[in-house]
């Protein structure tokens, strides 16, 4: 089985030039964890994470953890005099930035006739949505996500 | 000449030749950047075993676990003491003593990038006090790019006062025998000359125009850091660990003990002491997240530069060099003294002062008959050490510090240009070398 004949063909999306602000209330409304931007032609920019508004409201130096060595990454922040109306106001600078800006390129895509359990690994290891794009037009078909595979799971019973 | 198997040079050429050959190719790739230094190192290694210049046996004697253990057992010792958060306890408790002004923070700042980087070398200095830096002058709203050239300077400075400071220091101390003290009381006089004069040169430049609203400094000010502190167990340890590793490098010498043994016993005893009363499956998890702490790329590069010279040495080119070298400067010390300091000064400061001072060792070792013996030689080492430390402030590529400053700048959306560095840093740099040379002939010549 590939993937696209799980995956949910049509998902919300953010567009290229949607606000952070947008996003956020997007993300809120719907519970979602992650959701693909596109462009005019549904092109696939990036995926835009929950997880990347929260980082946005580290010091950038923070935020960047992933790629910085292990040495150089912070014990904590618990000396940080923050509270939350300064994180409002880190928000409030950002909520009219494009989320075009803030999409993960890196993150991991499926292909259309990907096989299923590859969806399945890279669910597991992102806990993430994962977008399926097409290899030549680069445009978004869909995604696979969390519940896509386990509602399959009760519907093959 | 160290007995290789010399004769024995592939392709029928002269040892010699050969062995030139694969040190210029092994520079040339470690310049070019395009290929992992520690590979390269490697590499080059492999050929001259392979290629016949030395036997394996030979190659292993060409390697200086002195150097080697010391840079492994400091590496670890930092990995277990970062995790406490003393580091940014440091960063934050000066920030604050100036009541977060911002020009006399990055004064702070710099300060204690020297010092720490006295003790530990200055990749990992800066590493660990740069986040906390662009954390403060986020906080202050103040431009954080001054702040970070001046660290670079003061890892770069701080680093050439110890033994262990800096990896050409450790290289000097370890293939010369010179002690922890012998570097202390010749070099740290004329290192916290260089480091003020450095801090008040950036103050003219950058401090003196800085501002920040009461409001950001008042955000610093209400930093608590006593929450930076996250396992005051673990700091306990370190501290005392710490202490007794300096002390052990003080007392090397009384005790008959190598640098390398003093760090890694330390190392080992932090180690223990992180272990007792833990199951086995979290010690598993402990030791193997601090290992992987260890840079070991920079071990690597290490090893393999070693027995890339060693090859050299063996075929009787440095020595040659060496000759040269003194003809060139009439077998005059205080000609020779200059001719290392700025050569080296200005050749660190556009390629790695590592392999540079590794070839220069065993080349001014040649030179001792020409100045009486070991003991003349002494102002040549101290030349070496303040020429190669300092120069590498030049540039961005200057040394391994420079570069991963920028490149955790540049992550961050802080511009770190090549040009615009080298505006500000090559005349400091030179004014830095210009005092080493005053020191020098006020001591020594």
């Amino acid at each position: 089985m590939a993937c696209q004949e799980i995956m949910n063909a049509d998902p919300p999306v953010l567009h290229g030039t949607d606000t952070v602000g947008k996003a956020l209330s997007l993300l809120l409304e719907r519970r979602y964890l992650a959701l693909p931007v596109v462009d005019s032609e549904r092109r696939y920019l990036g995926l835009f994470a929950k997880s990347r508004l929260i980082g946005l409201m580290l010091p950038s130096i923070v935020a960047l953890e992933d790629v910085l060595p292990k040495i150089a990454q912070m014990t904590d922040l618990a000396y940080l005099s923050d509270d939350i109306d300064d994180l409002r106001a880190r928000f409030a600078a950002l909520r009219d930035r494009p989320v075009s800006e803030y999409a993960d390129r890196e993150a991991p895509i499926l292909k259309p006739d990907s096989p299923i359990m590859e969806a399945v690994l890279l669910i597991f290891r992102t806990r993430n949505y994962v977008p399926v794009v097409d290899p030549a037009s680069r445009r978004l078909l869909g995604i696979v996500s969390t519940w896509d595979i386990l509602a399959k799971l009760e519907g093959d019973k | 000449m160290h007995g290789a198997t010399a004769a024995g040079a592939a392709f029928g050429l002269p040892a010699i030749w050969v062995a030139t050959a694969l040190l210029v190719a092994t520079y040339a790739a470690v310049i070019s950047e395009r290929i992992n230094r520690a590979v390269i190192a490697l590499f080059g290694a492999s050929l001259m075993i392979v290629l016949g210049i030395l036997t394996q046996e030979k190659a292993v004697e060409g390697i200086d676990f002195n150097t080697i253990g010391l840079l492994i057992g400091m590496m670890v010792i930092v990995a277990v003491s970062r995790r406490t958060g003393m580091f940014e306890y440091l960063a934050i408790r000066s920030a604050k003593l100036v009541k977060a002004n911002p020009a006399a923070i990055m004064l702070m700042l710099q300060i204690v990038t020297a010092v720490v980087s006295a003790f530990l070398d200055n990749v990992t200095t800066v590493l660990l006090v740069v986040p906390v830096t662009l954390v403060i002058c986020d906080r202050l709203g103040v431009r954080p790019y001054p702040f970070l050239v001046a660290q670079v300077f003061a890892s770069n400075v701080g680093g050439t006062a110890t033994l262990i400071g800096d990896p050409p220091n450790i290289l000097i101390g370890s293939r010369v025998g010179l002690s922890f003290n012998d570097f202390i009381t010749n070099l740290a006089p004329a290192i916290i000359v260089i480091q003020l004069v450095a801090c008040g040169l950036f103050y003219v430049i950058w401090g003196r125009r800085f501002e920040a609203t009461l409001r950001a400094r008042a955000k610093v000010m209400a930093f608590d850091e006593r929450n930076a502190i996250v396992d005051r167990g673990l700091l306990v340890k370190s501290l005392i660990v710490l202490a007794c590793v300096i002390l052990g490098f003080v007392l090397s010498r009384r005790l008959n003990l190598e640098p390398a043994t003093v760090a890694l016993f330390g190392a080992a005893t932090l180690l223990l002491l992180t272990c007792i009363g833990r199951s086995a499956d979290d010690q598993t998890r402990t030791v193997s997240k601090t290992f992987e702490e260890v840079e070991w790329i920079t071990i690597f590069f290490f090893i393999g530069l070693f027995i890339v010279i060693y090859g050299v040495e063996s075929t009787g080119l440095l020595g040659i060099l060496a000759n040269k070298l003194v003809a060139a400067t009439g077998g005059n010390l205080r000609v020779t003294v200059f001719a290392v300091l700025w050569a080296s000064a200005i050749l660190s400061s556009i390629v790695d002062n590592i392999p540079f001072v590794a070839t220069m060792i065993p080349l001014v070792k040649d030179m001792a008959p020409a100045f009486g013996g070991p003991d003349g030689l002494m102002p040549v080492w101290w030349a070496l050490s303040l020429g190669a430390c300092l120069g590498g402030n030049g540039t961005i590529i200057g040394a391994s510090a420079n570069l991963t400053v920028a490149g955790l700048a540049e992550r961050a959306g802080i511009r770190f240009a090549f040009v615009e560095y080298m505006k500000v840093a090559y005349p400091v740099m030179l004014v830095t070398v210009g005092l080493s040379m005053i020191y020098l002939e006020l001591r020594y010549l």
